[in-house]
């Protein structure tokens, strides 16, 4: 008994310098809160290098879970990636930190062709950062031909092996396309149509999924999915078998942006981060490696010549596809996630 | 003087759980009477609005999903830990310490990693559905997982050990005898275990089915990682609740809820409990 | 009957074991998507350890464990002792707030935890997730160490006072060694509940305060790469290893 008090206190004194190590990081450190699959982590080795520091990244699956976060005491965190739709909510609640454009000389890159495309105006609380298109990823091996339409998930034949993305916009605004609607629109007609189509489409559906639906697909768990472009070239990688595309109603464009919290520990740190980001090299490397395009200019010549011409990185060059871009709806959010209850119960 | 030194060991552990638990919980139940608006910030004032929520429709189906996945859940868990604790209450008293080991072990690891590996489990192109569709039992389509029936056998595989404790606890002070003198008097072994073992056992059934109950009702992983979209329980909304809608007093109505689905039954239990004993007195 | 049950029990168990297996063998499957199987390889337990975030998840885990697990047991010590020791109301109530934390379901003590955390508006961290697993320990010791302090024969403790030992004597040096294999037992109980603990410690994690469950959760919602197979062996070992460890002490206690 005595031995193993002995033992437990060694580890307790043991323990004691690290412990007061996490509590009390010796090291300039930066708290990063982003999607996940974002960022290469090589790139953020080099960063940490460059400027001296610790870079700790945690990941959230959602902008909701991001919002929650922040609002429930999950600060801490200096650096966030929230999609374009919610950022003004995040400045009305006085999260953000305006962006002081003297420290990102790189803004010069910036694509704000592309922004001006999808009718989005310079904001001074965040620096864009990445765009992503939806549309259905599927197992070219299992299915005879690309889908051409969202009503793919309405096929009873494909039962319990599709899934759809778990957040209300993406999914809701695929229906409100589908059916020849608005995805921003507030009328609640419309969204309560929408619902009922999700909720057709439904009894087809495995989940609804934002994250696995990766793992999913390339093991074959399901045969189609409602996908993030960005995701699905990744898998592209290592997996063969694997198309995408995009439908023919229509589908949703979100720009996701670099956005500094008020409660940022080191703003210089933050600043150079952003900038070192949108390093039209480094930005390239990044959109390599996690299959996201980059809304930089220049970086578009360092990318490899595969990828510069990709029908599925830059669609909307291509006149058949329509997007929209996904905007923010106020109050009329409120029947959206009422759909969104309906749906998920 | 006495008081004094009493409530000296009292207070460390009554503090901290008063301060940690009992405040907490009341803040969490207060909640359920303020209101929150759609961006997420809960409006100062009370309201009896987020408690009206608890009877619409959606509050209702969630409601009595859960009730019936965990009644299954409790009865099949019994049901498969009655016979067990049996056995393990007749091996010979060397054996039933392995026996009891073997059935711990597992409880004791990783939760969270013994339901990521139902997954792998029940994949659809895993091994499991190989053999089923090989005896032609199940057809190609059918999901074994993300479903009602995934949800209900990873819970059941997660909560029958804490059924076959009390039960195992019970059984090993049983006295055997019984069954010997039944048989004597003409009875089979089959017609004592129902007339004479099992209401013997009852008290120690019913804790067994609370052991259960509980953790199920709460569950909130197991529909997440294995449940569809159509099999969210009350853990699953609660969280979404707080986590994704940023509505708490929503979030604390359902909480109000789930603690009426447990407490009901358990005080129901232990006051069921405590006249059996004094039937047996 | 008798064979019939001997039969359930035997499935019972296969069923324990069976998810435990496939996990194990398919941390050796060299294909990086489960399902079906590429061949035998040890490459996912050598990624394992060249990945730096599972050793910052595990490092802290480990903090968090030892540091609640022994707070929770000095509480627990001393409300098994003023429980048994003394009978008056204030027991009656201290017994009510320590049995309900058992009663309640990890999703609702996460909230209320998250709930209090908010409203004194301390940031989320380590250090609140410390704190959150010291809460739900407590009542787990507090049951061990009272069930063996009930056995106790008080006709030990009347011999020791009638030979004139003082009543801080009985304690030191009766009284705590015949407890001390229960209070290693809770102490060890307490170690792996925080340890393994997932959903309380997901509503209060704070940034950079990870703990290997929610790590865990977390790669399997982001894609299952397998390493989590070979992770979760690992941790299925060193569960093996330390129930061993707490039956071997148990069982000298139920052999005295």
């Amino acid at each position: 008994m005595k031995r193993l008090a002995i033992i437990l206190s060694f580890l307790v004194l043991l323990l004691m310098p690290i412990a007061l190590k996490q509590l009390f990081q010796l090291k300039k450190t930066l708290y990063i809160y982003m999607w996940s699959d974002y960022i290469k982590t090589d790139l953020i080795k080099e960063f940490e290098k460059k400027y001296d520091c610790l870079v700790i990244v945690d990941t959230y699956d959602s902008n909701e879970s991001l919002l929650t976060k922040l609002q429930l005491g999950g600060a801490g965190y200096d650096i966030i990636f929230p999609s374009n739709y919610f950022l003004s909510l995040m400045a009305e609640k006085n999260l953000l930190l305006p962006i002081q454009k003297e420290k990102i000389p790189n803004l010069k890159y910036i694509d704000t062709q592309l922004l001006e495309k999808f009718a989005l105006t310079p904001t001074r609380w965040a620096v864009p950062y990445m765009v992503s298109f939806s549309g259905i990823a599927w197992r070219t091996d299992r299915l005879e031909g690309a889908p051409t339409s969202w009503s793919l998930f309405g096929n009873p034949n494909l039962k319990g092996r599709m899934t759809m993305l778990n957040d209300p916009r993406e999914t809701i605004g695929a229906a409100l396309r589908f059916l020849g609607f608005s995805a921003n629109s507030t009328n609640p007609d419309e969204i309560e149509r929408a619902r009922d189509k999700v909720l057709e489409w439904k009894p087809n559906l495995a989940k609804l999924e934002s994250e696995q639906y990766k793992n999913g697909i390339a093991s074959a768990e399901y045969l189609a999915a409602h996908a993030y472009n960005g995701d699905t070239l990744q898998l592209t990688q290592d997996s063969p078998h694997i198309g995408f595309c995009y439908p023919k109603e229509g589908s949703l464009v979100s720009f996701d942006y670099a956005a500094i919290l008020n409660a940022c520990n080191d703003e210089d740190l933050a600043h150079a981060f952003i900038n070192f980001l949108h390093e039209p090299k480094v930005a390239a490397e990044n959109t390599s490696f996690t299959m996201y395009r980059c809304v930089n200019t220049k970086s578009r010549d360092y990318l490899p010549k595969k990828l510069q011409t990709s029908k599925i990185l830059f669609p909307e060059e291509d006149p058949e596809n329509s997007f929209e871009c996904i905007k923010p709806i106020g109050p009329a959010r409120r029947d959206y996630l009422r759909a969104w209850d309906a749906i998920k119960s | 003087m006495k008081r004094v030194k009493e409530w000296f060991l009292t207070f460390p552990s009554f503090g901290w759980l008063f301060f940690f638990f009992f405040i907490p919980a009341c803040i969490v139940y207060a909640f359920a009477f303020k209101r929150a608006d759609v961006t997420g910030t809960t409006l100062p004032g009370w309201s009896l609005d987020s408690i009206k929520t608890l009877f619409e429709k959606q509050s209702l189906i969630l409601a009595w999903r859960t009730i019936w996945l965990c009644g299954i859940t409790t009865l099949v868990s019994v049901c498969i830990a009655i016979p067990m604790s049996l056995h393990m209450a007749l091996s010979p008293p060397s054996r039933q310490q392995k026996l009891l080991l073997a059935i711990m072990i597992p409880l004791w690891s990783s939760f969270i990693v013994r339901i990521f590996a139902w997954k792998i489990v029940l994949h659809p192109e895993g091994f499991i559905k190989g053999i089923l569709l090989y005896f032609g039992l199940i057809e190609k389509s059918t999901p074994l997982l993300y479903n009602d029936l995934a949800i209900l056998i990873v819970m059941v595989y997660s909560y029958f050990p804490f059924a076959i404790l009390p039960l195992y606890s019970a059984a090993s002070k049983f006295d055997f005898h019984l069954f010997e003198a039944a048989m004597d008097l003409g009875a089979t072994w089959r017609r004592t275990f129902f007339t004479v073992y099992l209401p013997v056992m009852f008290p120690a059934i019913l804790t067994a089915s609370l052991m259960v109950l509980i953790p199920a009702a709460g569950a909130y992983v197991i529909p997440e990682v294995v449940g569809g979209s159509g099999s969210e329980m009350l853990g699953n909304t609660i969280a979404r609740r707080v986590l994704l809608d940023r509505n708490l007093p929503e979030a604390s109505a359902l909480s109000l809820l789930l603690s009426l689905l447990i407490f009901i039954p358990a005080i129901l239990i232990s006051r069921c409990r405590s006249s059996q004993i004094e039937g047996y007195r | 009957m008798r064979l019939f049950s001997r039969w359930v029990f035997y499935a019972g168990f296969i069923f324990l074991y069976l998810p435990v297996v496939v996990l194990i063998v398919s941390s050796f499957n060299a294909s990086r998507f489960g399902g079906a199987w590429e061949g035998f390889s040890f490459s996912w337990y050598q990624r394992l350890f060249q990945e730096p975030t599972i050793w910052h998840a595990l490092v802290n885990s480990f903090v968090v464990a030892i540091y609640s697990s022994l707070l929770a047991t000095l509480l627990g010590l001393t409300a098994a002792l003023a429980l048994h020791k003394y009978s008056s109301r204030l027991q009656k109530l201290h017994l009510g707030l320590l049995i309900t934390p058992l009663i309640m379901p990890d999703i609702l003590m996460g909230i209320c935890l998250l709930f209090l955390f908010i409203s004194i508006a301390l940031k989320l961290s380590l250090f609140t997730v410390f704190l959150a697993h010291t809460t739900f320990c407590i009542s787990y010791v507090t049951m061990i160490i009272k069930t063996r302090l009930e056995t106790i024969e008080p006709t030990v403790l009347e011999a020791a006072r009638d030979l004139g030992a003082s009543s801080f004597t009985l304690f030191w040096k009766i009284v705590l060694p015949i407890l001390s294999p229960a209070i290693l037992a809770g102490w060890l109980l307490a170690f792996t509940l925080s340890f393994d603990d997932f959903v309380i410690t997901f509503f209060v994690v704070g940034p950079g305060a990870t703990t290997l469950p929610v790590y865990i959760y977390s790669m399997m919602k982001f894609g299952a790469p397998p390493m989590i197979n070979a992770l979760s062996s690992l941790i299925l070992l060193f569960t093996a290893i330390i129930t061993l460890i707490y039956y071997h002490i148990t069982e000298g206690e139920r052999a005295s």
